[in-house]
């Protein structure tokens, strides 16, 4: 069935992309419905941590092909050396996700190189390389609560929403990890971010488990466990910067797949003549749960506040309005709702039509390797059409001193991603290409002034829009790809990029700390590893 | 030693750009040793050699206008210099790779000597930019020690 997806020009907005919610599309719950499904079994192989709270633990999920392990070293961190910055140079835990179950050696290998994180040097048997620091706000608490025998008090817990937060998830190949073609055919892993979500979702469990350890060694027998259901409340946090945004614009073809795959499933729910009673009473119940979970929304920062009551306003008009069609629904809410309400709207649909939403999560993977030419023979009349056609909004732009205020670069200290202001510091020489809309406009116009044969000849004769070239190439094949935004003007928000990437993971209470830095929560309320099953692997969110 | 096809690609991009190749030219010539790479190990530093001759931004040009104009291989073409040799051979294995021709059974590292990987770390370093205190404060938007 082919049907009309929302347009690019619509959605790609940096403000509706910043607008976006997780849903059963997301790779958290794709990675959960997955392992449920397979009956995946949970052992702890290994939990070896001393009084200090310092030691090694291994957690292995069995699923019916393979195994993964997360390779676990628990450190005495000092609080002045606690950062969540890339800069860090220690945490309180440190991890790895190994594929099989280590033996011992392949611990004390890895003891030698993951507690160094960006120092380690890894081999292909390791998918991920992650970190994660303690909540000082609750951890002690939440130890003196369960050491004294008694559970920890349940407003505290809502308030921050995790004990541990990680500061990074490395996959990919980085720091000599296995690459992704390598495990990109198993179904397991085939989906986005997979390794990277089984990552966290054992890491949320080796926490559970730090926690109760240290209350034991405190309380001794007086000391209680953390009771699963508040164990379950409790998600993994995480600290994240910059560096989400230079993906999202090194990977067009990837975030097309994503948002692609999402408004595809959308067309076909809006095809629907009609809301059936189950369905339309899934959206109704998504639509409840998330009245009950925005007043836990919390930020302190002002552009977050005043989405978090947009949203809610929207709930409220969504909670009254009877629309016959899932198409009229989504018509209704685009006139009627802001972004934050229209695309939480979205995510109910796909709640309410599973089998659509899950057939299309299918869609999300590409093989980035694949498709890297440039068809040289374009004429350029053929290659300035394009532009039009795709960057409209760039050509209508004047790229002033104002729309181009900003430079995105990494810094030599640990090579951390950073944004600078063009106007005060000597950054451009250092500028990474994450400006497509200025570099398209730049490359239309010298295409007008050149009289080379075709495309080929003319970035024989300027390679500098050779990068450009390629990726409006891509572009007319991924049209999802590409953010209509000035990613360089004075007004960017590097937040709404973070948040769209976040979205797709199913990473929940976005709270920014400012326009570039945030924090979120994951797994919060899943089941835990040792109690996933077919019965609670979905409807957790 | 041995390093993952991802860092290999991300290094030899950078690299090229700090050796002041455009954006474009560095990520063919990225994608061209990668493909040098699937079919064997990497011996001595002459991808650094190449990138550092004054001449290797127009032979790449040249090169790649060739791959963007033909989807098959290309004969040799005449008065090749010397330095070009194993990067010729890269784009006729880019070629084969991009025509669904002859493919180099995987491996699942590439091999090169340790040498060239810190050479090629030196040139990558040239494109971040020195560390200043406004940066370290202004330029990810978190405080130094970001705790709760």
């Amino acid at each position: 069935m082919t049907v009309a997806l929302r347009t690019p020009d619509k959605l790609m907005k940096l403000h509706r992309l910043g607008s976006f919610h997780p849903s059963r599309m997301s790779f958290m719950y794709q990675l959960l419905r997955r392992m449920g499904r397979e009956n995946w079994r949970y052992e702890r192989q290994l939990f070896d941590i001393d009084e200090q709270g310092v030691g090694r633990a291994v957690l292995t999920m069995h699923g019916p092909y393979r195994s993964y392990s997360l390779v676990a070293f628990a450190h005495d961190l000092p609080d002045e050396l606690r950062s969540d910055r890339v800069i860090a140079q220690a945490w309180d835990a440190t991890f790895c996700l190994f594929d099989g179950v280590p033996s011992t050696e392949d611990i004390d290998r890895l003891e030698t190189q993951v507690p160094g994180q960006e120092t380690a040097r890894l081999t292909p048997t390791e998918l991920c390389l992650s970190r994660a620091n303690r909540s000082v706000r609750l951890w002690q608490q939440v130890v003196d609560a369960l050491s004294a025998g008694r559970q920890p008090d349940e407003q505290q817990l809502a308030e921050v929403g995790y004990l541990m937060r990680t500061t990074a998830v490395y996959g990919s190949g980085k720091f000599g990890l296995c690459d992704r073609f390598a495990i990109a055919d198993r179904p397991e892993l085939h989906a986005p971010f997979q390794a990277e979500m089984l990552t966290v979702f054992l890491i949320r469990q080796f926490v559970r488990d730090l926690i109760n350890h240290c209350a034991v060694v405190k309380g001794g027998g007086q000391a209680v466990e953390l009771s699963p259901e508040l164990a379950r409340s409790l998600g993994l946090g995480n600290s994240t910067g910059l560096g989400m945004a230079p993906f999202l614009v090194n990977h067009p073809r990837l975030i097309d797949r994503w948002i692609a795959a999402r408004e595809s499933a959308l067309a076909e729910i809006a095809e629907l003549a009609a809301f059936d009673a189950s369905s339309l009473q899934r959206a109704k119940a998504k639509l409840a749960k998330g009245v009950a979970k925005i007043p836990c929304w919390r930020s302190r920062h002002p552009y977050q506040i005043e989405r978090v009551a947009q949203l809610k306003a929207d709930m409220l008009k969504l909670e009254q309005v009877d629309c016959g069609s899932p198409g009229a629904s989504l018509d209704w809410a685009e006139e009627n709702l802001s972004d934050e309400g229209r695309e939480f709207w979205a995510t109910c649909l796909l709640e309410a039509y599973p089998q659509i939403a899950d057939r299309w999560s299918e869609e999300m993977a590409i093989d980035e390797a694949a498709g890297y030419e440039i068809d040289g023979n374009w004429s350029l009349e053929q290659t300035l059409n394009a532009i039009q056609r795709h960057f409209d909004w760039a050509l209508k732009c004047d790229w002033n001193e104002s729309e181009t205020a900003r430079v995105w670069y990494v810094s030599q200290e640990k090579l951390e991603p950073r944004l600078g202001e063009r106007a005060d510091e000597p950054l451009e020489a250092f500028e990474q290409p994450l400006a497509p809309g200025r570099d398209m406009a730049a490359f239309a116009r010298s295409l007008q002034t050149s009289e080379a044969q075709n495309l080929a000849a003319f970035l024989r004769e300027t390679p500098e829009f050779r990068h450009t070239a390629r990726r409006l190439q891509w572009v007319c094949e991924y049209p999802f790809g590409e953010i209509h935004d000035n990613t360089i003007s004075a007004a960017l928000k590097p937040i709404d990029m973070l948040r769209l990437k976040l979205s797709f993971f199913g990473a929940t209470y976005f709270d920014p700390r400012s326009d570039r830095w945030l924090r979120i929560c994951m797994f919060q309320d899943a089941p835990l590893a040792d109690e996933l099953s077919l019965g609670n692997c979905e409807g957790w969110g | 030693m041995d390093v993952s096809f991802n860092e290999l690609e991300a290094r030899v991009k950078k690299a090229a750009r700090g050796a002041g190749l455009p954006w474009g030219l560095a990520e063919d010539f990225a994608k061209v040793i990668v493909a040098v790479a699937q079919k064997d190990h990497i011996s001595g530093t002459w991808v650094v050699d190449f990138l550092l001759h004054p001449h290797a931004c127009d032979w790449l040009k040249e090169l790649t206008y060739e791959l963007d104009m033909h989807s098959s291989p290309r004969p040799r073409p005449a008065n090749v210099p010397a330095q070009m040799d194993p990067v010729w051979e890269g784009f006729e294995i880019r070629y084969l790779q991009l025509s669904g021709g002859k493919r180099y059974p995987p491996r699942l590292r590439a091999t090169i000597d340790s040498e060239l990987w810190l050479k090629l770390e030196k040139l990558e370093f040239q494109t971040y930019a020195p560390e200043s205190d406004e940066s370290r404060l202004k330029g990810a938007g978190a405080g130094v020690n970001d705790n709760d």
